[in-house]
C-alpha cells in the first residue's frame, strides 16, 4: 500500500472520488452524475497529461502508468457504449463508475510512480497504439464481464432481463473483440521490427492470445448455442480472468520470464 | 447431424484444446514453448486448424459474404498457412524441395571495424554465408543520464560531482576544492621531448577519460585521471582516490554499418534497437552489445541477425529469408540490476 502525497497522487484520488461519488449518485440524481462523470474524466486527463510530462513519454510503460491510462478510458468508453447498449443510462454510469474506481485504485495505491526512462526495446511509434489497443478492449471486456456477472446472479435468482444482460455483454464483446486483434496484429508487426520475428512464444504473447481464443471460443460457442446464456455469461468471465492473468499475473510473476516484463 | 453441426463441435473442440496448449506453452518459457509449437505432433494440430478454417468458407456464407467475419477468418487463413510454411520445419522442407542452401535465422559477431559475412546458426550448429559482407563501422551507447566523478577519502567520505569541465567545486568539510580540467573522448599519451603528453585521439576505439585538479586546503594542487575503462587506483600517499561513475540508463544501442558487395559499398545504415538495416532479402538487427576482455580500450561487439523482409504471410523462400533477433533487454535488464546494486551498495 503506497499513499501518494503529491500532485500526481491527488489528482488519481480525485478522480477516484469522482467515479465513486458517480457510482453513489447515478441512480438517485442522474444528471448531476452525469457532470460530475465528465468533470472526473477532466481531471483524469490531466494526470495522464501530468504523468506524461513528468516522463517526458507516452505513459503507458509500467504497471503504474498502464492502470492510470485505463482510469483514463473509463469515460470514453462509456459515451460509446451508451450509443450501443439498451442499459438504462443510471445503470451504466454505475457500473463504469465502479470500473474505473477499480481500475484506479492499484495506480492511487499498489504500484510506485518512480518515474523510468524509456528502454531502447520500447522506442517504437507502435508502442503507443499496441498498448492502447488492448487497453480499451480490456475496459470493453471487463463491462462485458460485469454484465455476464449480473446476468448470472439474476437468474440465479430467477429474475428477468437476464436477456438484455447476456445481450449487453455480446455488444461490449464485439466491440472490444476487434481492439484485443489489433493489439495482437500491431504487437506482431512490431516483433518484426524488434525482435526478426512475428511471433515470439513469449509467456505474455501466450496469455494474450490465450484471452483472444476465450473470446472467439465465446463468439462460436455463441453462434453454435444461441440460446445458453448461462454458458456465454461463464465463457465472458473467464475471458476477464485470462486478461487479469496477462495484465497482472504474467508481469508481476517469476513464473513467467520473457521479453514483455518492462515493468518493475 | 448434419455435416455443420459437426464441423461446428470441432471448431468448438479445436479452440478449447488450443487454448490448453497456449496456457500449457505460456509456462514452459519461450525457448520451450517454440519448441512444443513447432513439433510435428502440433503440425497435425495446425493442419486440421487450417483444414477446419477452410471447410468454414465453403460450409458458411455468411464467412464469405460479411466482410468483417471474413477478413478475421482470412486473416487467420493467412497467419496459420505462412506461421506452418515459414516454420523451421517448412524451411527445412522447401530447401530440400528447390535444392537450396537458405537459412532462416543466425547470429554474427562484429569488432569496431571488423567485416564478415559469416552467420552462426543458433539453431543447428552450423555456418552460413552472405553474399555480401557487413562491415561494423562504429559500435555505440547512448545514455540518458551523464558520466560522474566520485572523490573518496580515506576516513569513509565520499563525494561525486558532475562530469562538467571546468567549474571548481568545493568539497565538504573545507578539505578544498576540485576542478575538471579536460574530457577525453579517447585517451592517449604521447611522448614529447621525454615528457609523457595525453591527448584525444581520433581512432575508432575509445577511452573515456578526464584530468582533474584537486586542491587540498592547505595544499598544493595536484593532478589525477579517471578512466571509464580502468576501476580507481589506489595511489601510494594519498588521502584521497577519485573514480569514473560511467552513464548508466540506456538510452539507444547503435551500430554504423555498412554492406560490401564485390569490394563495392552498396548500403550503409546506422542501426538500433527497433530499427534494423535491409538488404538483400535479409534483416540486420542490433542484438547485444559488449566491451571486449582483450585490450583496454579495445571495444566489443555481439550480434547482428539477418532477417527475413516484411513478407506477411510468413512464407520464406531463397529469397525471403527470415531470422530471430533478440532486443537487448538482457543487457538492459544487468544494467538495470548493476544500478540496483550500485545504489544499494
Amino acid at each position: 500500500m503506497i499513499i501518494k502525497p503529491d500532485i500526481q497522487g491527488y489528482l488519481i484520488y480525485s478522480t477516484m472520488l469522482g467515479y465513486l461519488t458517480v457510482l453513489l449518485m447515478a441512480l438517485k440524481y442522474p444528471k448531476q452524475a452525469k457532470v460530475l462523470f465528465v468533470s472526473s474524466f477532466l481531471v483524469s486527463s490531466a494526470a495522464l497529461i501530468y504523468r506524461w510530462s513528468v516522463v517526458g513519454h507516452l505513459p503507458m510503460q509500467n504497471m503504474f502508468e498502464v492502470f492510470l491510462f485505463l482510469g483514463f478510458c473509463i469515460w470514453p468508453i462509456h459515451i460509446f457504449s451508451k450509443k450501443i447498449l439498451r442499459t438504462n443510462h443510471s445503470v451504466l454510469m454505475m457500473i463504469d463508475g465502479a470500473i474505473g474506481v477499480v481500475v484506479l485504485f492499484p495506480a492511487g495505491f499498489i504500484f510506485n510512480h518512480h518515474p523510468q526512462f524509456l528502454p531502447p526495446a520500447l522506442q517504437y511509434w507502435l508502442f503507443g497504439p499496441h498498448v492502447a489497443a488492448y487497453m480499451l478492449a480490456y475496459i470493453f471486456m471487463t463491462k462485458a464481464a460485469v454484465f455476464a456477472l449480473g446476468g448470472l446472479i439474476l437468474s440465479s435468482r430467477n429474475m428477468p432481463s437476464n436477456n438484455t444482460m447476456a445481450d449487453s455483454g455480446y455488444q461490449l464483446i464485439a466491440a472490444g473483440f476487434p481492439l484485443l486483434t489489433l493489439g495482437l496484429f500491431l504487437g506482431s508487426i512490431w516483433g518484426k521490427y524488434a525482435w526478426g520475428d512475428w511471433w515470439g512464444w513469449d509467456p505474455k504473447e501466450l496469455w494474450s492470445l490465450v484471452c483472444w481464443l476465450v473470446y472467439v471460443l465465446y463468439l462460436h460457442v455463441r453462434f453454435a448455442w444461441p440460446r445458453r446464456q448461462q454458458i456465454h455469461n461463464v465463457l465472458n468471465i473467464i475471458g476477464l480472468v485470462c486478461i487479469i492473468i496477462t495484465l497482472l499475473w504474467v508481469n508481476l510473476s517469476k513464473l513467467f520470464p520473457g521479453l514483455h516484463n518492462y515493468t518493475s | 447431424m448434419s455435416i455443420k453441426r459437426y464441423i461446428n463441435l470441432m471448431i468448438l473442440l479445436l479452440l478449447a484444446v488450443f487454448i490448453i496448449f497456449s496456457v500449457n506453452g505460456a509456462f514452459m518459457g519461450a525457448r520451450r514453448a517454440q519448441a512444443f509449437f513447432n513439433s510435428i505432433p502440433m503440425m497435425t494440430f495446425w493442419g486440421v486448424l487450417l483444414f477446419v478454417l477452410i471447410a468454414g468458407f465453403f460450409m458458411y456464407a455468411s464467412l464469405r459474404k460479411r466482410f468483417g467475419l471474413m477478413l478475421i477468418h482470412g486473416g487467420c487463413l493467412l497467419v496459420l498457412g505462412g506461421g506452418v510454411l515459414g516454420s523451421e520445419a517448412g524451411f527445412r522442407f522447401f530447401n530440400q524441395l528447390f535444392d537450396q542452401q537458405s537459412f532462416t535465422k543466425g547470429q554474427m559477431t562484429l569488432h569496431q571495424g571488423q567485416s564478415s559475412n559469416r552467420v552462426v546458426s543458433e539453431m543447428e550448429d552450423s555456418i552460413n554465408e552472405l553474399p555480401f559482407a557487413v562491415r561494423l563501422e562504429k559500435a555505440f551507447v547512448e545514455y540518458y543520464d551523464e558520466p560522474a566523478i566520485r572523490l573518496h577519502f580515506g576516513d569513509a567520505m565520499h563525494f561525486m560531482i558532475p562530469s562538467q569541465v571546468g567549474e571548481k567545486i568545493e568539497i565538504p568539510d573545507g578539505r578544498g576544492t576540485v576542478q575538471i580540467i579536460t574530457a577525453y573522448k579517447n585517451f592517449k599519451m604521447k611522448q614529447v621531448d621525454g615528457q609523457r603528453i595525453p591527448y584525444d585521439s581520433d581512432g575508432p576505439e575509445s577511452n573515456p577519460a578526464y584530468q582533474l585538479t584537486i586542491t587540498l586546503a592547505g595544499g598544493k594542487p595536484e593532478t589525477l585521471f579517471v578512466f571509464e575503462r580502468f576501476p580507481m587506483h589506489a595511489m601510494p600517499g594519498k588521502i584521497y582516490s577519485a573514480e569514473y561513475v560511467a552513464p548508466q540508463i540506456v538510452k539507444d544501442y547503435k551500430s554504423d554499418l555498412q554492406v560490401v558487395k564485390d569490394g563495392e559499398l552498396v548500403k550503409q545504415a546506422t542501426i538500433e534497437v527497433n530499427k534494423p538495416l535491409f538488404y538483400g532479402g535479409f534483416h540486420f538487427y542490433q542484438h547485444t552489445f559488449s566491451y571486449d576482455q582483450l585490450g583496454a580500450d579495445q571495444r566489443h561487439y555481439g550480434g547482428i541477425r539477418p532477417g527475413c523482409p516484411a513478407c506477411i504471410s510468413g512464407l520464406r523462400s531463397d529469397f525471403h529469408r527470415s531470422a530471430e533477433a533478440l532486443l537487448s533487454e538482457a543487457f538492459y535488464e544487468k544494467v538495470r540490476h548493476q544500478r540496483h546494486e550500485r545504489v544499494a551498495g
